[in-house]
């Protein structure tokens, strides 16, 4: 079983892509919605696999708990009807799913195939990466600590320039939505 | 580990500290000031430029900046503060994210430059096209900010996110004039593509991340140049990422296969906005482009070499001959836009023949930087003079006949930014374009060399063409663009500024190119 965590993640890699072309192809805005809800979990499977659970459980609240059910109010707020897709007709667009869900499956089996064929695994961490192995051996809270250490200490350059950015998407939306500009001035 | 930044730190982002405050007091101002708010959004966007500008130039060689001030800069007295600037301009801050150093300071410089000309310009236009918001001076110091955040990062994560600081404003900036259809056209069409690329430069660095454990650029480098650390694997790892990266930047940079959103946001967009995202956007994209490949490249020449002279020919030829084609003279400008990134391309990987050890030419560095800067400065004179003669409808060649009466000074600002981006001899854009021939001839690139000439004569003529509308004495007594030019005096200032610096500034080359020259030595 020393593969698990290739399998797993081969597994969850297939059900992400599955889930985005759903997202993409299908007809009903709410449906395509319930596939990001897929996608966003399987994402935070592929995290816990990785040993991060806490971003695992962080991905799950934030993105499915919050975002995804303003995306779905905002979806049943406005008239919910299926897009009229002229071009790619219904059965066309569920041909497509098929087909490149199973050419994607035939790709991960290949990759996979070739993974428990081989000696030494995907060599996905080298000999200058011990991030990944020292995150392995922690525990929730310990994840949550290195996190927090890396945000608030190493990452603060990033971590304040991501709030400027939140803000000038705020304002930006507001100049660019706001009916009655001259009360801006 | 130490605490969580000192004084030092600070100083190294001082001038992006400086923007960034100088926009959160313009969204204070809004909700403080009962009235002459946009006014106090311009004085206060001006004087936070001009601040940031003057600080940039602290981060230069001081003995190039004695050498143009004579002894002017080690004679005036502030006891200590100058010296201790001077002393921190080499200095890597928050832990490795950001380093402030020549090559940072004379790229901020070139950026806070067209930042000011484009803000002393702004208000006018804005005025009468009735989209003076403040928000619009807020946006364009946070443009301004984020691109000296992009080009003095040293850490993938933080040039990602200062891309991003960089551009969502412009894509806000892009669909300003909310009424026309082709300005939501281009906003929204510079956001997917500025998303899209996004992605690939993500994608680029989880490989560079993957192969080496670090995003640190300088600990990549370090990584990437000792070979013995290297497997076959991560070799190919580290090449796709590189690859991914290029296509990211390259769609900010817009050269060939990357461009297409090019000629309809310019288009598109408010002619003062496609004047601040031709000069800054380019020039924060060029330097950081050329950064990574100097820092991170080197090992892999043979491969991407090749994509670099891809880049550069194929957009110089794509850019003219679309350019020959068009009629209305934004457009024309934004393809030869194009074709002046492939001139710049050319520049990214230029080995040197006759050192063994340090791979790209020294002076590309420094020829790169001349031409960017002179590009720009003589971007943000062409566009600016555009947005003041335009009424209404778009300006076509058609409408510049008979010109040079109806608005002489105009025409003349035209007749001279063409003249520069064609590259005839006393403008700026010529000796942009004889520091690059010199540079490829140098290091032995007689291919590139060939293409930059001939590309250069194609341009010619596109560019003859304006002079011959504007200058050409037709039967007609007047022209039919009866707007007035510069009608502020702001514009006013920045026009003037902008038409000496574009016909004298290559007269002075001298000092720009010896400190670009050792701005090419501040990684090492």
């Amino acid at each position: 079983m020393e593969n698990i965590r290739e399998i797993l993640f081969f597994l969850f890699a297939f059900v992400m892509m599955g889930a985005s072309f759903g997202v993409i192809l299908h007809k009903n805005p709410v449906k395509s919605a319930l596939f990001l809800v897929v996608f966003f979990v399987s994402l935070a499977s592929l995290y816990g696999v990785l040993g991060a659970e806490f971003l695992a459980v962080l991905q799950v609240l934030v993105y499915v708990g919050a975002i995804m059910v303003l995306f779905l109010f905002v979806i049943m707020l406005i008239a919910v009807r299926d897009e009229n897709f002229e071009n790619i007709g219904a059965n066309k667009g569920k041909t497509m799913v098929v087909f490149l869900l199973v050419l994607a499956f035939t790709m991960q089996f290949a990759a996979l195939a070739s993974v428990l064929s081989s000696d030494d695994k995907i060599n996905t961490k080298t000999e200058y990466s011990k991030t990944i192995d020292s995150a392995q051996n922690l525990t929730i809270e310990g994840n949550a600590e290195v996190l927090s250490f890396h945000l608030f200490e190493k990452y603060i350059l990033p971590f304040e320039l991501i709030s400027i950015v939140l803000l000038i998407g705020v304002i930006g939306a507001v100049v660019i939505a706001k009916k009655n500009r001259r009360r801006l001035e | 580990m130490n605490n969580l930044f000192q004084f030092t730190d600070l100083i190294a982002i001082l001038p992006q500290i400086i923007l960034i405050t100088g926009a959160l007091l313009i969204l204070f101002c809004q909700i403080v000031l009962p009235r002459g708010r946009v006014d106090a959004a311009v004085f206060i966007s001006g004087v936070s430029a001009i601040l940031a500008l003057a600080i940039s130039l602290f981060g230069l060689e001081s003995s190039v900046l004695e050498s143009i001030f004579g002894g002017a800069a080690s004679s005036i007295k502030y006891p200590g503060f100058l010296d201790e600037i001077t002393r921190l301009t080499k200095i890597y801050a928050f832990s490795g994210h950001t380093f402030w150093n020549p090559f940072a300071s004379i790229y901020s410089f070139a950026i806070l430059c067209c930042l000011t000309f484009v803000i002393l310009m702004a208000p006018k236009i804005l005025k009468e096209l009735d989209l003076n918001l403040s928000e619009a001076y807020q946006m364009m110091l946070y443009v301004g900010a984020g691109l000296l955040f992009f080009i003095s990062a040293n850490d993938l994560m933080t040039i990602f996110i200062s891309l991003e600081l960089s551009s969502l404003p412009l894509f806000v900036l892009a669909a300003w004039d909310r009424k026309s259809k082709s300005s939501n056209e281009a906003g929204i069409k510079y956001f997917l593509l500025g998303v899209f690329s996004a992605a690939f430069f993500l994608l680029g660095t989880a490989f560079l991340y993957g192969a080496t454990g670090t995003m640190n650029l300088l600990d990549i480098s370090a990584l990437v140049n000792e070979n013995s650390k290297m497997t076959s694997e991560t070799i190919s790892m580290v090449i796709g990422g590189i690859l991914l990266i290029m296509v990211g930047i390259g769609f900010k940079v817009a050269v060939f296969p990357f461009h297409a959103w090019v000629p309809d946001v310019y288009e598109g967009s408010i002619t003062i906005v496609t004047a601040l995202m031709g000069s800054l956007v380019k020039i924060g994209a060029v330097a950081v482009f050329f950064k990574i490949m100097l820092l991170v490249a080197k090992p892999f020449a043979q491969y991407l070499m090749p994509a670099v002279v891809i880049f550069s020919v194929l957009s110089m030829f794509y850019g003219n001959y679309t350019a020959l084609l068009q009629e209305n003279i934004k457009r024309m400008f934004a393809f030869s836009s194009i074709a002046h990134a492939g001139y710049m391309a050319s520049m990214f990987y230029i080995p040197d023949t006759s050192k063994e050890g340090y791979m790209i030419h020294p002076e590309t560095s420094a020829a790169l930087f001349f031409y960017v800067f002179g590009y720009a400065l003589t971007t943000v004179l062409v566009f600016g003079t555009i947005a003041y003669l335009e009424k209404d409808k778009p300006v076509t060649f058609e409408s510049l006949k008979g010109l040079s009466k109806t608005n002489p000074i105009s025409a003349f600002l035209l007749a001279l930014s063409a003249l520069s981006f064609a590259g005839i001899p006393p403008m700026i854009g010529f000796f942009g374009k004889f520091y690059i021939l010199r540079v490829l001839l140098k290091s032995d690139q007689v291919f590139l060399a060939l293409m930059v000439t001939i590309n250069s004569l194609i341009g010619i003529y596109y560019y003859a063409r304006v002079l011959f509308y504007t200058y050409w004495d037709f039967d007609k007594e007047e022209g039919t663009l009866k707007t007035k030019a510069f009608r502020s005096a702001g514009s006013w200032a920045s026009g003037i500024i902008l038409s000496l610096a574009v016909l004298i500034l290559g007269f002075l080359s001298d000092p720009i190119f010896r400190q670009a020259l050792s701005a090419s030595y501040s990684f090492r």
